[in-house]
């Protein structure tokens, strides 16, 4: 699938989205996971779950003090308390890392029992007694925060660390993400001149480099692109063409070549196309309505170059060049181009050996219903 | 402050009467009854029938006593949908020093009430009667017993709302 991309010349916007992607995943990654996780670190120092375990356990040592001191038959109740304050107390990190608490668990075991026995201890006996584990307390507490304090100092030195290398990261992945664009961009922008290039390069294939035209392959071209709608074909011959190069040289030759490109464009108008078939032939395409309008059109052709008087010094039939012009009137679904262009020959063949200069349409043959007459 | 909360609840007609005809107030091994209330109701739960229901057994590290457990106990989602009828939205734990726990998702079956220890009821010194562990601790820090805030001990009322 990655080569099935890379090879749609898509790889590297592909790798610069991917870039991007990872940049606003990493984003929410920071988000969504590492900032609950801090806040869940940092956010319980104001309820009882930030509380130091110690300091619970001492809530309850004053619990047992004060059942004492306010109410002196409630020896019970402080007994219970004095359970809890153990019970808090009694957490193997205190244990290991403050060598007061096993005396202080003692204490405090020993002070419970104490208040089940009769008489129980008076309420200063207890407080002079349960001093030991509240200094205690105190003790793990001071060291406790400390070690709160070095890991916070971590935890931030951490973060800060973090911090530096997913700037980084982000920093790095958002200039290949970049970089990535700038490939695409080159890549697009070499494959779009290489696509016009080719286009230059077909539209030369299709053009007549000395007219400008198009040749005969952009005529089978057009004739491809064209609907079912009528079309009118005429092929138009220059006359006595030869013997025009032969008295006045071949750059002449190809001077009345372009000049009559031009006559021919300006007399056919509308959504004619000119195309030169070789040598002095040409052909011009037209969407054509009838056999008839394709005749009038043929004939406006002729016309405009007897008028133009171009002088033909050679010409066995006038002084001036002519024209022979042969025509079909012809529906691309009815006929295919090879049979139209058979005909507009056929016809031109006749104009030729009725004399040249002149113009004929014919065919109706190629049309199912022809409105139009030879 | 800190003791305010089971001293009021002390005081409540049904956590009162459940107290008195219950072994005994002053005994060493209150709380003896686990307080339910839902719907606005509460109801008290001996301690004794949660243990003999108690069914759930694993061995783990107990970092607070920074050494291996046979765990007896309840699974606490499958336990709350059998004692609160219909799923509730949210489940409040709460201990005997107010310290509270929420679950506003549904615990999964890695949290565990647990009423034994080794073989052993567990008393107030074992963090009971009722505590509540995660058997599965991920990725955290054993350590850090800041990873384990959410577990709960001397849990005397649970809540299920709504």
């Amino acid at each position: 699938m990655i080569r099935r991309l890379w090879d749609s010349r898509n790889g590297w916007l592909w790798l610069s989205l991917a870039s991007f992607s990872t940049l606003v995943l990493l984003v929410v990654y920071e988000l969504r996971l590492v900032a609950p996780e801090v806040d869940r670190y940092f956010s319980q120092a104001d309820n009882i779950t930030g509380h130091q375990l110690a300091t619970r356990s001492r809530v309850f040592v004053h619990d047992a003090l004060d059942a004492m001191v306010r109410d002196v038959s409630s020896p019970q109740a402080a007994a219970m308390s004095l359970e809890m304050a153990y019970s808090f107390l009694d957490i193997v990190t205190y244990r290991e890392l403050y060598d007061c608490t096993p005396e202080a668990l003692a204490d405090l075991d020993t002070w419970r029992q104490r208040l089940l026995e009769t008489p129980p201890p008076s309420a200063e006996q207890m407080t002079r007694g349960l001093l030991p584990v509240l200094q205690c307390q105190t003790e793990i507490e001071t060291g406790q925060r400390i070690r709160g304090s070095e890991t916070v100092t971590q935890f931030v030195a951490e973060a800060r660390s973090h911090q530096s290398l997913l700037l980084g990261g982000i920093l790095v992945i958002y200039l290949l993400g970049l970089l990535f664009w700038r490939f695409h961009e080159k890549q697009r922008l070499a494959t779009q001149e290489a696509s016009r290039e080719s286009l230059r390069w077909m539209a030369k294939a299709l053009q007549d480099p000395l007219t400008g035209v198009g040749n005969r392959n952009a005529l089978h071209a057009r004739i491809d692109e064209q609907s079912d709608l009528p079309l009118g074909l005429l092929l138009v011959d220059i006359d006595y063409f030869k013997p025009y190069n032969d008295s006045l040289g071949h750059p002449e030759g190809d001077r009345l070549l372009r000049q009559l490109v031009g006559l021919i464009e300006m007399a056919m108008e509308g959504d004619s196309r000119l195309y030169r078939m070789g040598g002095d032939e040409f052909a011009v395409l037209l969407p054509c309505a009838s056999s008839t309008a394709l005749e009038a059109r043929c004939e406006r052709l002729v016309q405009v170059l007897r008028q133009q008087a171009i002088p033909h010094p050679a010409s066995p039939v006038a002084e001036s060049v002519t024209l022979s012009v042969g025509g079909v009137w012809f529906s691309p679904a009815q006929a295919s181009f090879d049979t139209a262009y058979a005909a507009a020959d056929a016809a031109l063949y006749h104009v030729k050996q009725r004399g040249r200069d002149g113009c004929k349409v014919g065919s109706r043959e190629l049309m199912p219903h022809s409105a139009g007459a030879i | 402050m800190l003791r305010s909360s089971w001293y009021r609840r002390f005081w409540q007609w049904p956590y009162f009467l459940t107290m008195l005809f219950s072994t005994s107030v002053l005994a060493q091994s209150w709380p003896d009854v686990l307080l339910l209330s839902h719907d606005g109701e509460d109801r008290a739960l001996p301690i004794e029938t949660l243990r003999e229901q108690a069914d759930e057994t694993f061995s783990f590290y107990d970092p607070y006593l920074g050494r291996d457990v046979d765990i007896r106990g309840l699974p606490l989602g499958e336990w709350a949908r059998a004692s609160f009828g219909d799923r509730p939205e949210r489940l409040t734990l709460e201990a005997v020093d107010g310290f509270e726990v929420v679950f506003d998702e549904w615990p999964g079956p890695s949290w565990v009430l647990v009423t034994h220890h080794d073989g052993e009821p567990i008393g107030l010194r074992e963090k009971g009667p009722l505590r509540l562990v995660e058997r599965d601790y991920g990725d955290r820090d054993l350590d850090n017993l800041r990873s384990f805030n959410e577990w709960i001990w001397m849990i005397e009322r649970i809540e299920a709302a709504p």
